[in-house]
């Protein structure tokens, strides 16, 4: 039998890889600016702009356009085209909830509030629209914490309602960051406490509504810095963190496909729930998870978004996860300081550390970088680690992660 | 062998290497091989990270050379200006390598690529074993600064992971190419050089001094002896220089007896006349018999134009001698003596401007960057604009560019030094004083320092040059940019209203290019060589000479045939030799050996060049030709050219740089 045709929403140059190695049929849909390129390449590709959405552009259209290629999967690659996703998969099925779930992943307030009926811990949110909300927000959780006055603030995390990972993510420590911080084209957004703890990502793999395989990726510094698999501290708590990704995948409702939710854990060792996203993770996580279990996760992530893959399938691909890992592999993505940078200057002793396996750092044209960027912005390039032991990689992680590349 | 020569051996297993490196390597190595061309690129940049750590162990090293074929295949080079081999400049790779970074890493990469390709390791159809290794000895020529580090100021401040690599590189590259094997290729180099009579002789001094200390010379080889001739004149040029110190030998020729001195003079006037090269001694001894126009006269190994002359000016050129002739200078004394020869300073304009120069207060940014451009000098701004003036005037034909994009400029310089030296001096004078220069164009005035950046961009200028060219260049380069705007969009090539105002109104009013600036195409090629062959070959032009040089455009090509670029030249002569028409040009481009395409490369001897000229074929120079001047009177019968060799000419450009263009007609 052939396997069905999967439309890949979103440009990506290693899932297209990955398709062809898998020899899989598909077709790449995204914005027209691509199609010369992939008509250069022989890449099958539809075009269209996901911002688009109107009576003359939408799901349905979407659909026609991509018959021709005989797709019957969609698979969404960024975080804009999520819920194209579950409006196509929603049309091959004939389930208009899948939709919704889409939907559900592009909203963190939406999808906080669900986390939040299904018993999850998570911190105080509220959605707000203008600034003297988010001031009223900080004021509130002050008083809940009993501030006396000289005390700091608590700090309040301000997130777009969609966006991927932690772009135009705000840390506000004080009322004053509020007012220099928060700008009109922040607005309306999403504001939480901070929950203090070890933060980490889950990769789940599902296929029938069932967990097939779940990794857990240690953050060392979010946006910065992590490693796969996670350290024993972690590790230690797989059941936990397993049932309880379970029992999210069961209140979303999720069957096919997989999911990226972060969790914390708290000092008080509660879990508590961050977000979910539906989409390729950040972070080098697939390269990491490539190396550090000898799968290709683009192809975990294809056959677990079809309905039609087999158990056989599923088994061949997904490893068991070792008890006792042999290869940790880290990274840690680098930013310039505010500045001027010219030159790379890649540290003699990093070269020399057996931990060290590869970079992707290239010297910068001659240019100033901006000062107070917000978010995290794109990184210049990434240093790679990979070895057996997990607390000298946590170690190389945190020293690397503040050292300066650039001159 | 000398002892430098031998390489340790090395384990070339690369057991020693971290496991997490050799496995990051065969992985990358394998996701690059097994990449499309769309995601190459990716892992490229991961190899190559990982190539910068092998590259910085012997072992490493080692380990790269022997698995160079499977990076090739793999496709590291794809895309890239390395992708050819065949295409790959030797004299440019010292340069890269230098350049840290990426670049270093894929220029180790190619040469361990030439490297396997030279032991047949590896085939490419467009390299020939023998191809290969010829390029290999031309590097090690290129670069023996790099593999005797020390000996240079920028080889001191060279990052020190890069030289750490470049190390490694050499002690690879010594096994296949021994020192004994580029001896000939070092003997010729440095001769060729010479032979050109460059006024800037430090790159000559430089090979000279390196092959003096760290290649061993035994006292029967024939190459051993052509090197030896240029050690002894630079370092050696008299018995007595060779047994002192400089400092020593001041105080010799300070008590020596007259019989001495004559010995002195006669030995160091030899060696000069000989190869080109003054130095240290030379102008010790020059100081010491200023005032002793007997002696002067043999030190400077005047002929008898040039005795008749100092006769004359004995009390200026004294002068001269007192006031800028130092060892930071000696290359002066070279120039002093072609200047004389040439009789230049019974030139009143010439005169009269050399002892201007002599009182001159540069402007402070002037003398800054002349004191930049030769640290260590202990010659004031005025003395060493003074002094290689003295070279300028007396070696036209030694002007060159550096590795600037400036030929039209050094053209210019070259061209005034020989035609209009009266006018260049005012040149140096003026700018000197003022940091400024104005020329006119069609009666308007430019001033230097009112128009845009030209060619050369501010604080890139190479500083490989005399003092002359360092502080007018960036004047002229300025001046014939905004001339060039102001001609351009005219119905013709913008050049045939420049060069005249440029350089002087002797060039003649004909002009013709075979590029038509209206179409954009190239236009009835034919007329065009015809009327070069009517007014410059001697079969078709009644065997008339040329009265000035002619100021020409050429089209620079790469190996394969496709375009790359324009320079400038000037055509001096026309000869014939061995019954072949040859033509003589100066090419301003410091290396007259320059290749101009892949079978097209002048020669700087062998064919009676002067110093300073090369020459080529005349058909040859022909299928370059994109523009030229002629004086319209002197254009015969055009159908009187013989037509097989206008097919010739056309025939070759169509094959090389013709395949950019559209023709038509």
């Amino acid at each position: 039998m052939t396997p069905e045709t999967v439309a890949l929403l979103g440009w990506s140059l290693p899932a297209i890889e990955s398709l062809q190695k898998m020899e899989r049929p598909y077709v790449v849909v995204s914005f027209p600016d691509f199609e010369p390129y992939a008509r250069e390449n022989d890449i099958p590709f539809a075009a269209w702009n996901f911002n688009d959405w109107s009576e003359q552009s939408n799901a349905l259209q979407l659909k026609e356009l991509l018959d021709p290629f005989g797709a019957k999967v969609a698979v969404p690659l960024f975080e804009e085209t999520v819920e194209w996703a579950g409006a196509l998969n929603s049309l091959y099925r004939g389930d208009p909830r899948l939709l919704n779930r889409g939907l559900l992943f592009r909203n963190k307030a939406l999808m906080k509030r669900k986390a939040l009926l299904a018993g999850f811990r998570v911190g105080l949110f509220e959605e707000v629209h203008n600034k003297s909300q988010v001031h009223e927000f900080m004021k509130r959780l002050n008083e809940a914490h009993l501030q006396l006055p000289g005390e700091d603030d608590a700090w309040v995390h301000l997130k777009p309602f969609s966006a991927a990972g932690t772009v135009g993510h705000k840390l506000l420590k004080s009322h004053e960051a509020i007012d220099e911080r928060v700008i009109p084209e922040d607005l309306p957004c999403l504001v939480e406490s901070h929950l203090p703890g070890q933060e980490f990502s889950v990769e789940a793999f599902i296929h029938g509504g069932k967990v097939r395989f779940m990794n857990i990726t240690e953050y060392v510094k979010l946006g910065h810095s992590n490693f796969i698999p996670a350290g024993p501290a972690l590790e230690g708590q797989r059941a936990r963190i397993r049932e309880a990704t379970e029992r999210l995948v069961r209140t979303f409702g999720i069957e096919h496909g997989m999911i990226h939710p972060e969790w914390f854990l708290t000092d008080d060792d509660t879990l508590s729930f961050g977000e979910v996203a539906c989409r390729i993770p950040g972070g080098h996580i697939f390269e990491l998870m490539e190396r550090a279990y000898g799968f290709d996760p683009i192809e975990g992530l294809v056959l677990c978004s079809d309905p039609a893959t087999t158990e056989a399938e599923l088994d061949a691909l997904f490893p068991d996860p070792s008890p006792e890992p042999e290869t940790y592999a880290g990274c840690v993505m680098v930013y310039p300081k505010p500045g001027k940078v010219s030159r790379l200057e890649i540290p003699a002793e990093m070269k020399e550390d057996p931990f060290f396996e590869s970079h992707t750092l290239i010297p910068p044209s001659e240019h100033k970088v901006p000062e107070g960027r917000e978010g995290f912005g794109n990184h210049y390039g990434t240093v790679f680690f990979r070895g057996n032991d997990p607390a000298r990689m946590q170690e190389l992680l945190v020293h690397y992660q503040d050292a300066d590349f650039f001159a | 062998m000398t002892a430098t020569d031998t390489a340790a051996p090395v384990p070339s297993d690369g057991s020693d290497l971290p496991e997490t490196l050799l496995q990051g390597f065969e992985e990358s190595l394998e996701l690059m091989k097994e990449a499309s061309p769309l995601l190459r690129p990716q892992y490229v940049t991961r190899l190559l990270s990982q190539v910068d750590v092998l590259t910085d162990s012997p072992e490493g090293m080692h380990l790269l050379r022997r698995r160079i074929s499977e990076l090739v295949e793999g496709g590291i080079f794809q895309g890239g200006p390395w992708e050819h081999p065949a295409r790959l400049v030797p004299a440019l790779v010292a340069g890269t390598l230098k350049a840290g970074g990426q670049t270093t890493l894929v220029e180790v990469l190619s040469e361990l690529r030439m490297l396997a390709l030279a032991r047949g390791e590896m085939e490419d159809p467009t390299v020939s074993t023998q191809g290969a290794r010829d390029f290999l000895k031309d590097v090690m020529v290129n670069a023996l600064d790099l593999r005797f580090p020390g000996h240079t100021e920028e080889d001191r401040n060279l990052d020190p992971q890069v030289r750490t690599k470049i190390d490694h590189l050499m002690t690879v590259l010594a096994e296949e190419v021994p020192l004994e094997q580029i001896k000939d290729a070092l003997a010729t180099e440095i001769e060729l050089i010479c032979h050109q009579r460059p006024v800037v002789t430090s790159r000559a001094l430089q090979l000279i001094e390196l092959v003096h200390d760290e290649v061993g010379l035994e006292a029967d080889g024939s190459e051993d002896h052509r090197l030896q001739r240029y050690i002894e004149a630079a370092l050696a040029p008299s018995p007595a220089a060779s047994d002192r110190s400089p400092a020593e030998y001041a105080r010799f020729v300070k008590e020596a007896s007259r019989a001495e001195l004559e010995e002195e003079g006669r030995l160091l006037a030899g060696t000069m006349r000989d190869t080109g090269l003054a130095v240290g001694a030379h102008a010790y001894l020059l100081r010491q018999v200023a005032t002793d126009l007997p002696l002067l006269e043999l030190a400077l190994g005047l002929g008898p134009a040039g005795k008749a002359e100092l006769e004359r000016h004995h009390e200026l050129v004294a002068e001269l001698i007192g006031e800028v002739i130092l060892p930071s200078s000696a290359r002066s004394v070279y120039g002093l003596s072609r200047l004389l020869e040439r009789g230049l300073l019974s030139r009143q304009p010439v005169l009269g401007g050399l002892r201007r120069l002599g009182t001159l207060e540069p402007h402070p940014d002037v003398a800054k960057a002349v004191k930049a451009s030769r640290p260590g000098s202990d010659l004031t701004a005025a003395q060493l604009i003074l002094s290689d003036t003295l070279c300028v005037l007396g070696q036209p034909l030694g002007v060159g560019q550096g590795r600037n994009p400036t030929c039209q400029s050094a053209r210019g310089i070259s061209l005034w030094s020989r035609h209009a030296p009266g006018k260049l001096l005012e040149m140096i004078r003026t700018v000197a004083q003022s940091n400024e220069l104005t020329m006119r164009f069609e009666g308007q005035p430019i001033r230097s320092t009112q128009v845009a950046e030209g060619l050369l961009k501010e604080d890139e200028i190479d500083l490989e040059l005399d003092a002359v060219s360092l502080i007018l260049v960036p004047h002229l380069d300025k001046i014939y940019n905004e001339m060039m705007r102001r001609a351009s969009n005219r119905a013709d090539d913008p050049h045939k209203w420049v060069n005249p105002a440029m350089y002087g109104h002797w060039i003649p009013t004909g002009f013709l290019s075979a590029y038509n600036a209206v179409t954009g195409a190239i236009s009835d090629y034919d007329t065009f060589v015809r009327t070069f062959y009517a007014t410059h070959h001697p079969d078709f032009n009644r065997g008339h000479d040329l009265a000035y040089p002619n100021p020409v455009g050429i089209f620079l090509t790469s190996a394969s045939g496709a375009l790359i670029g324009f320079h400038a030249v000037s055509i001096v002569r026309v000869r014939r030799v061995d019954g072949e028409v040859r033509i003589f040009l100066v090419n301003p481009n410091t290396e007259g050996r320059q290749r101009w395409h892949a079978d097209i490369s002048p020669t700087v001897a062998g064919h009676g060049e002067e110093p300073g000229e090369s020459s080529l074929p005349f058909d040859q120079f022909a299928s370059r030709l994109y523009a030229f001047h002629f004086n319209p009177s002197d254009v015969g019968e055009l159908d009187a050219v013989d037509e097989k060799m206008v097919k010739r000419v056309e025939d070759a450009a169509r094959k090389s740089w013709g395949e950019s263009y559209r023709w038509v007609g």
